[in-house]
């Protein structure tokens, strides 16, 4: 397969793609991180229960 | 019986379904990835090349399935005012986004080898070019209309209106004489793809598919998460408490 004169096109495509599939799963995770976290300081604040996120 | 249109019954059954999609989507990575890369044959005229069909047709197609999805939810929304409808559209909006913009750099990646120009502004690739404006803008009047509902239902209304788009967009190279192939796959007659190279985009597109049902769900969660922020800080500023900004940073929930 290196051989192929356009390796590089595939090899950029598929580290794009990798880039991009990270970045939505790492966004995501990162999002939840800082809205729990958010989530259980208002929580604590008010004195209300987490009715969403209950463990 | 639970009520999934219930942000609580909701999140208890994304709980357990998260890491059961999670591993599909892995295995079916691991399984299509194996098939692209390794065990199906170059093109006999593409050479190598071909094998980033294997990302931009799933990604393509998850472009338009994703768009698909947010206009069932813009009608679930308008119609039927569900409760999870609006978050379902505006989670799944960055997601249909990443999906289109890898469908366009792949595709110019495999353009260039193979066409000798990164881009062309034919029928097809100008089409999902406004897909993907369409989804920016989606994501725009999310950020930037205050009330929440009235966010909801104007951007209801522009994704059921940009829904033209996605007929145009699959049928532009049979109307319209463009640069880009016509219908391999979904096509009358049936797919003129070799087993050889259907296996493994098949492969990919389950699990491109599968990879967007674990995000969704992780999305939607989220979303639900941050309307409870945001309820509880209206409460807690309504009581008297102090420190209550955190509700203002997001304003469309």
């Amino acid at each position: 397969m290196t051989a192929d004169p356009h390796y590089g096109f595939v090899v950029a495509a598929y580290l794009v793609a990798l880039g991009v599939i990270a970045g939505m799963i790492v966004a995501t995770l990162a999002d939840y991180a800082a809205l729990k976290k958010r989530l259980e300081r208002l929580a604590a604040r008010t004195g209300r229960a987490l009715d969403a996120e209950r463990k | 019986m639970p009520n999934y249109a219930n942000p609580t019954d909701f999140l208890r059954l994304a709980r357990p379904a998260v890491p059961i999609t999670a591993a599909i989507t892995a295995v079916l990575f691991g399984i299509g990835l194996y098939l692209a890369l390794l065990d199906s044959p170059p093109d006999y005229q593409q050479g190598e090349t071909v094998r980033i069909m294997y990302l931009h047709v799933p990604s393509a197609w998850m472009a338009m399935f994703v768009y698909v999805v947010m206009s069932s939810a813009a009608l679930g929304t308008l119609v039927w005012r569900h409760p999870l409808a609006d978050a379902a559209q505006k989670s799944a909006a960055p997601l249909g986004a990443a999906f289109t913009f890898l469908c366009l750099v792949t595709g110019s990646l495999w353009g260039k080898p193979e066409w000798g120009t990164w881009w062309v502004w034919d029928a097809r690739l100008t089409s999902v070019f406004v897909l993907f404006l369409i989804y920016l803008g989606i994501i725009a009047l999310w950020q930037v209309i205050e009330d929440p509902g009235k966010a909801a239902r104007l951007v209801a209304i522009f994704t059921l209106v940009g829904a033209v788009n996605i007929p145009i967009i699959k049928f532009s190279v049979d109307w319209w004489n463009t640069l880009h192939q016509s219908a391999s796959v979904f096509r009358m007659g049936g797919p003129t793809i070799a087993m050889s190279m259907l296996l493994p985009l098949i492969f990919m597109t389950f699990a491109f598919t599968f990879l967007f049902v674990t995000l969704h769900m992780l999305a939607i969660r989220n979303e639900i998460l941050r309307r409870r922020i945001r309820r509880l800080s209206m409460l807690a500023a309504s009581s008297g408490e102090a420190d209550v900004p955190v509700i203002f940073a997001e304003p469309a929930e």
